[in-house]
């Protein structure tokens, strides 16, 4: 049920309060809990709004419904399907669903780059739709938003030699 | 007992393996846990797979598993196999999660000292899991990227050079690692200090939890912390962060230790006291009331005020005492109040 002090999110918590003696039953999001003192700041940093998935889910909840619906080629899972259960059906889901994926993504992992260890038997990489381009483009933007602008000025000359490549090689 | 985890008794009968409390760390910091999600390339994810195809994943996965370091010699147990009484079990010594309740198909192995455990078809395809006493999250890295390269020589896993291992869920992308303490935080609990700290391990992008029961409630003190992302920084960053954080909490919950010990010893002692004097007496004792005097006698231990029984013991009374494994204990069906005598029976026992 949505909560009952914003009307807008997901009820998270039911609280009760004794007022002259009359037990007020109310259901509140944790934000609306916090901020009226009902919630330590404690108590919410281990409930579930700090959980990564939590905010997964409120994330897909606002990213509202994809018109017209996409699927995987692969497995066949809808976005919309995906908004609901905030779980991918195949590695493939990965590629189709990437432009949307992106921006999820770098909201709740605060990067979209992978700096770990490497699969250790070449697994099939993914291909990236755009290549190269679209890489150095996430990483401009990435860059202007960090305001690292000697960055950003590199990564602008790097695409632009690609993409007058691209060109020629086109013609 | 029924004959379908018959399996299972003689892995209960053995105690797990982080709950041997080694060295001064112990006496805040339980155990550090490591877990991998893995995923193979050429299935779809468990929850969109055929039943015939979660029978290949776990068939096959199995079998290239018990041949790496680790989990040769590993005791398997089929989650549709073993009732829900077992699976309980499983969940109470921390080697599978409770996870989608009714998966077919879905299995987990566990290595002959408990410490390192493989959940196949759970939310993952593979969910590598390695757990050691005391701060030891290196350690408890080193053996599970061990195990994970030996897996990945043997089957091909999803993975793409930009987003890492593919995951069921986006949470766990990038790396596919979860790092985690659990501490005991008596003494912080009790303090103003908390709320701040908690804001600050939150702003490190580490994430508390309270290691029993859902959401906000903490039982016994206990805590959990884990990284928060899993994209974007090296394992060793993530491990490295967390060890951090739980180190700073554990010079925290000491300074807080020392402060009230000089404060208000009285209170302090008599608290102890009083919660060594129920558990040793009690006739009748309920999980949430064993859990919060546990927590009392526990940090007796530390204050060098209670002697027997000692952490480790202490520790593995956190597991022994839990429902499943009390019924499988005692090899018959407990309702709730002879579950409650049976423990302070238990419990008894340990104090004497």
């Amino acid at each position: 049920m949505l909560c009952q002090s914003c009307h807008k999110k997901q009820a998270t918590l039911s609280y009760t309060e004794i007022k002259a003696g009359q037990a007020r039953h109310r259901m509140l999001c944790e934000e609306c809990a916090l901020s009226q003192g009902l919630l330590s700041p404690m108590e919410a940093a281990i409930s579930g709004l700090s959980d990564l998935l939590t905010q997964l889910m409120m994330e897909l909840t606002d990213s509202g419904p994809a018109r017209p619906d996409i699927s995987c080629s692969r497995c066949g899972l809808s976005w919309s399907q995906f908004q609901k259960t905030g779980r991918l059906g195949c590695p493939g889901c990965y590629r189709d669903f990437s432009e949307k994926l992106e921006p999820l993504v770098m909201r709740i992992q605060h990067s979209d780059r992978h700096l770990g260890k490497p699969a250790k038997k070449a697994a099939v990489q993914l291909p990236v739709a755009g290549g190269q381009a679209v890489i150095l483009k996430r990483q401009l933007n990435a860059a202007v938003e960090k305001e690292q602008f000697e960055l950003a000025a590199t990564l602008r000359d790097r695409l632009k030699v690609l993409e007058s490549e691209q060109v020629r090689s086109r013609d | 007992m029924n004959p379908d985890d018959a399996g299972i008794i003689g892995l209960l009968q053995q105690p797990a393996g982080w709950t041997n409390a080694a060295g001064r760390e112990a006496e805040t910091i339980l155990s550090s846990r490591v877990r991998l999600a893995r995923n193979l390339q050429n299935y779809n994810f468990p929850g969109r797979c055929r039943e015939s195809e979660r029978r290949e994943i776990l068939d096959f996965s199995k079998d290239q598993a018990l041949k790496v370091n680790y989990l040769n010699g590993a005791s398997f147990f089929s989650l549709d196999g073993i009732t829900k009484l077992g699976r309980r079990a499983l969940e109470e010594r921390r080697m599978t999660s409770s996870g989608p309740a009714e998966q077919l198909q879905a299995g987990v192995l566990i290595s002959p000292e408990q410490n390192v455990s493989l959940m196949i078809n759970e939310e993952d395809h593979l969910r590598l899991q390695s757990i050691f006493p005391g701060l030891d999250l290196l350690e408890a890295f080193r053996v599970a990227d061990q195990v994970d390269d030996q897996l990945q020589e043997r089957m091909e896993v999803a993975f793409s050079a930009d987003r890492g291992f593919l995951t069921v869920c986006p949470s766990n992308l990038g790396t596919g690692l979860r790092a985690s303490v659990l501490m005991h935080l008596p003494a912080l609990a009790m303090s103003e200090k908390m709320d701040g700290l908690m804001e600050d391990i939150s702003q490190k992008g580490i994430v508390a939890r309270g290691a029993y029961g859902e959401g906000s409630r903490v039982k016994a003190n206990l805590f959990q912390f884990s990284n928060r992302t899993s994209l974007g920084k090296s394992e060793l960053e993530i491990v490295e962060e967390v060890e951090q954080a739980a180190r700073s909490l554990q010079s925290e919950e000491n300074k807080q230790r020392d402060d009230l010990w000089s404060r208000s010893r009285p209170e302090l002692e008599d608290r102890v006291f009083r919660a060594r004097a129920i558990l040793s007496q009690a006739r009748v004792l309920s999980m949430e009331e064993f859990l919060s005097l546990w927590s009392a006698v526990r940090l007796g231990i530390s204050l060098g005020l209670v002697t027997i029984p000692k952490l480790a013991d202490l520790n593995r009374m956190l597991i022994s005492m839990q429902p499943a494994h009390l019924q499988f204990a005692c090899d018959r069906t407990l309702d709730a109040t002879q579950e409650e005598i049976e423990r302070a029976d238990r419990v008894r026992a340990m104090f004497s």
